[in-house]
């Protein structure tokens, strides 16, 4: 009854309107045509049981994208969910009706078993109504009838399965008039190899009296974005439902028929345009893509490994030199050159300072000009960047308990004397003369990220048979972290600490809340740094190759084993040229989940080892951006380890907040509050900002005032 | 207009010799650079191949992808089933389906 009165309200409402135009008179916009900035992915499950939803999910909480998941299996699509007053369903022309999502995503194309022909239409009406597109991560080009009342095709996205494969190579071919609205950010000159499995489709045929299209009297129109090597077949396209007396589209879909997962690479490649797509280019949130190298123990030497014996030793060590600096700052600056998405990129050096100095344990510091390598890095210390390393490098995990117990390490048993390994290195940074040390104050990178898990004293197998594993008895992160660490950090005013994303538990950005660090409103934040498989103890590509090789291949042959069958082990073992493009390959998935994350390597990685000036570090990064470059066209952001760390904490303070967002298409403005402050917050496809991808990314601090920013989509620039 | 209009000043001309000397050997170390990387280039196959591998072994690392490998495999088969029923050719379907069941 409500309703009814209600849709009488709305009749009188719009009758009067056509009358005041009649008239010449102008009116007020009375509906609200607003939807709010939120993504809704409908899935068929959790994250563990649906393969698209645990790809895409990761990819919207990296960009800070809002998002809500309806699992179409065990819940119902009603009209409500997508647009309510007062708890009842309402249109796009009802006054304060707005929209809940200003995009919808699919995790596969038919949503079986569950969801029925009705929700469909419940979907599909919404997003005709509210103009909300939708993308598809893959599945069948379905076609479904409904078999009851009010029969019909309510399912149909227009394309017919042609073949199907795990090995296409794509090929893009984005017309003209969406040139600026989808993959923007891709290099379209090259192709895109498909490595799983994919259906590929072609328009079907016409709507005919013989072939009956959907239900709701829309035409389905086929733009092929991204086809299979023959040029023939689709594997992403967008869908356009016209009306045929229409102009415009009244739906919209990108749709995908490739499987995606969060590991392949041309899915990571993929992935934004689904979002992007979804929300029209205007949501909460941004990406970019990142790449830093931090190169550990500058000053120091690391242990090499032995080809003969298969392990690090002791008898063989590198330290750089100065020709090794002057090599790099070459290297660097061809790098640069090379490479056009890595402008003004700048290698890090974590370091420490008593490798630097006279005598590392005088009262008194003093730089050490008579090493080559001190004085080649303070003559060009503006070239690279400087992390605190702490002064020793010395292990900072928790002392043994009781205190008289053996350890197979020294450990310090006060706050005082671990504090004044990070105070002793800034001492030294001033010494040389190193750039930005007080920004860097903030960060610290401890020796073999030491202090955040406890190792228990036993590291050494050979020093207890006893243990069939000495890293059994370990205390991960968060409970294994020494509190000594934390409060002499805190005291320092350390803000952000280096972890190893390798380790148990120390692969999420988080805040250390389980450890009193004396500083209660101001906890430490760890920020995860990627390793890679340019070991510590490698100089050359042979030694290289070597390590790799019996790590992942010939220690399981030796054991007569099969390695094909053990995780992480490879089939054949590789050259230097193939372990360089398997590295190329897990960075580049690194680089497309848009963290800021840092890889790190050695000092030992930049050793000149020819005399052309190559070196492992620079082979590394020359082989990632190649690959990086084949498929994107984005700058690659090489940010100072604390600025990460200041993102880093902003997107945290986000991700805490209830952001409300809200876009009105008839002013064009999104509007933003927030239950508490959120600064520097990134919105993507608003007025001001930076152009990054073809689309205008701004920072605003937002909190419980609403401000309101003008939508620029960048459609024509 | 006339030639005399181009006379640079002796500034000048030292700029941009200095500008055409940068670019000149810019363009020397890129193309130094691009033979230098020239000797770790592999074929494209073998790339595609590499990348395989890695994302094999990422799989199998993977605890949760054995279940949604299930979850899509049932979801194919329904798929067919529903296609099956309004006539259309469902082999595409179950062949995708028997693919994912090949990877358990």
């Amino acid at each position: 009854m409500i309703k009814m009165l209600q849709n009488v309200n709305i009749r009188f409402i719009v009758l009067c309107i056509i009358m005041l135009s009649m008239f010449g008179i102008s009116t007020v916009v009375l509906a609200d045509n607003a939807v709010k900035l939120k993504v809704l992915v409908i899935a068929t499950g959790d994250a563990t049981h649906d393969m698209g939803l645990a790809y895409i999910k990761p990819v919207l909480d990296e960009m800070g994208v809002p998002y809500d998941v309806m699992n179409a299996t065990t819940d119902d699509l009603v009209p409500e969910k997508l647009a309510s007053i007062n708890g009842a369903a309402c249109n796009a022309v009802d006054i304060g009706c707005v929209g809940n999502y200003n995009g919808i995503i699919l995790t596969l194309s038919d949503l079986t078993p569950n969801f029925t022909p009705n929700e469909w239409d419940v979907l599909h009406n919404y997003e005709k109504d509210f103009k909300v597109r939708e993308a598809v991560l893959m599945g069948w080009p379905a076609k479904y009838w409904d078999p009851n009342p009010p029969y019909g095709v309510y399912l149909d996205y227009g394309l017919s399965f042609s073949s199907s494969g795990k090995n296409y190579n794509g090929i893009w071919s984005i017309p003209t008039a969406f040139q600026k609205e989808v993959f923007e950010y891709i290099n379209k000159t090259n192709t895109i190899p498909i490595t799983d499995f994919a259906f590929t489709t072609v328009p079907s045929q016409p709507i005919s009296d013989t072939n009956i299209g959907p239900r709701d009297g829309t035409i389905p129109t086929v733009t092929p974005l991204l086809k299979t090597g023959n040029g023939e077949e689709a594997l992403v396209s967008i869908i356009q439902y016209m009306h045929p007396s229409q102009s415009l589209p009244v739906r919209q879909v990108l749709m995908s028929t490739i499987t995606h997962a969060s590991f392949l690479i041309h899915s990571k490649v993929i992935a934004y345009e689904f979002i992007n797509w979804a929300t029209q280019g205007v949501f909460v949130g941004a990406r970019f893509i990142h790449m830093s190298a931090h190169l550990d123990d500058l000053f120091l030497e690391n242990e090499l490994w032995d080809p003969n014996l298969k392990q690090t030793t002791e008898q063989q060590i590198y330290r750089l030199t100065d020709n090794d600096i002057y090599n790099a700052v070459a290297k660097q600056s061809i790098f640069r050159l090379t490479h056009p998405t890595a402008n003004g990129f700048k290698l890090d050096f974590p370091f420490n300072g008593a490798g630097a100095v006279i005598d590392p344990n005088a009262a008194i510091l003093l730089p050490n000009y008579f090493d080559g390598l001190v004085l080649s890095v303070m003559l060009n210390s503006t070239e690279f960047r400087y992390i605190n390393h702490t002064y020793q490098h010395k292990v900072l995990d928790s002392p043994p308990v009781p205190a008289t117990a053996s350890c197979d390490y020294e450990t310090y048993t006060t706050v005082s004397q671990i504090q004044q390994q990070i105070t002793k290195n800034r001492n030294v940074w001033d010494l040389l003369g190193l750039p930005e040390r007080t920004a860097n104050n903030r960060v610290l990178v401890t020796g073999n990220h030491s202090g955040l898990k406890d190792n228990k004293c036993t590291i050494d197998p050979a020093r207890h048979p006893e243990m069939f594993n000495v890293q059994s008895d370990d205390i991960p992160f968060p409970e294994g972290t020494n509190p000594l660490l934390l409060k002499a950090a805190a005291n320092a005013g350390v803000s952000y600490m280096a972890s190893d994303s390798s380790q148990l538990n120390q692969n999420v950005e988080q805040y250390i809340t389980t450890v009193d660090d004396g500083k209660p409103n101001s906890n430490r934040l760890i920020l995860p740094r990627w390793p890679t498989n340019i070991f510590f103890n490698v100089t050359t590509p042979n030694l290289l190759t070597d390590e790799y090789n019996y790590i992942f291949h010939d220690r399981f042959v030796n054991a007569g084993q099969d390695p094909c069958v053990i995780p992480g082990a490879i089939c054949s073992a590789r050259t230097y040229s193939e372990i360089l493009s398997a590295e190329a390959d897990n960075a580049l998935r690194h680089m497309l989940t848009f963290n800021k994350w840092p890889h790190f390597f050695h000092q030992s990685n930049l050793a000149k080892y020819d005399n052309d000036g190559n070196t492992l570090q620079f082979d590394w990064l020359n082989s990632v951006f190649t690959e990086y470059e084949k498929l994107l066209n984005l700058p690659v952001k090489n940010l100072p380890y604390y600025m990460i760390g200041d993102k880093t904490r902003d997107r945290l303070t986000a991700k805490s907040a209830n952001i409300q967002a809200t876009w009105n298409r008839s002013t064009n403005l999104v509007t933003l509050s927030a239950d508490k402050t959120v600064p520097n917050l990134e919105i993507t496809g608003v007025a001001g900002g930076e152009i990054y991808g073809g689309q205008r990314i701004r920072k605003v601090t937002i909190n419980t005032t609403p401000v309101s920013l003008n939508v620029n989509r960048m459609l024509t620039q | 207009m006339k030639i005399e209009n181009f006379k640079l000043s002796s500034s000048k001309k030292v700029t941009l010799l200095v500008a055409v000397i940068f670019l000149i050997s810019s363009q020397a170390v890129i193309a130094e650079n691009n033979q230098l990387n020239h000797t770790h280039k592999i074929g494209n196959q073998t790339k595609v191949e590499i990348r395989k591998q890695e994302e094999k072994l990422i799989k199998m690392k993977d605890k949760q992808h054995h279940k949604q490998l299930k979850n899509l495999i049932k979801q194919y088969q329904d798929s067919a089933k529903i296609v099956a029923e309004q006539g259309g050719n469902a082999k595409p379907l179950l062949d995708a389906a028997a693919y994912f069941q090949g990877q358990l």
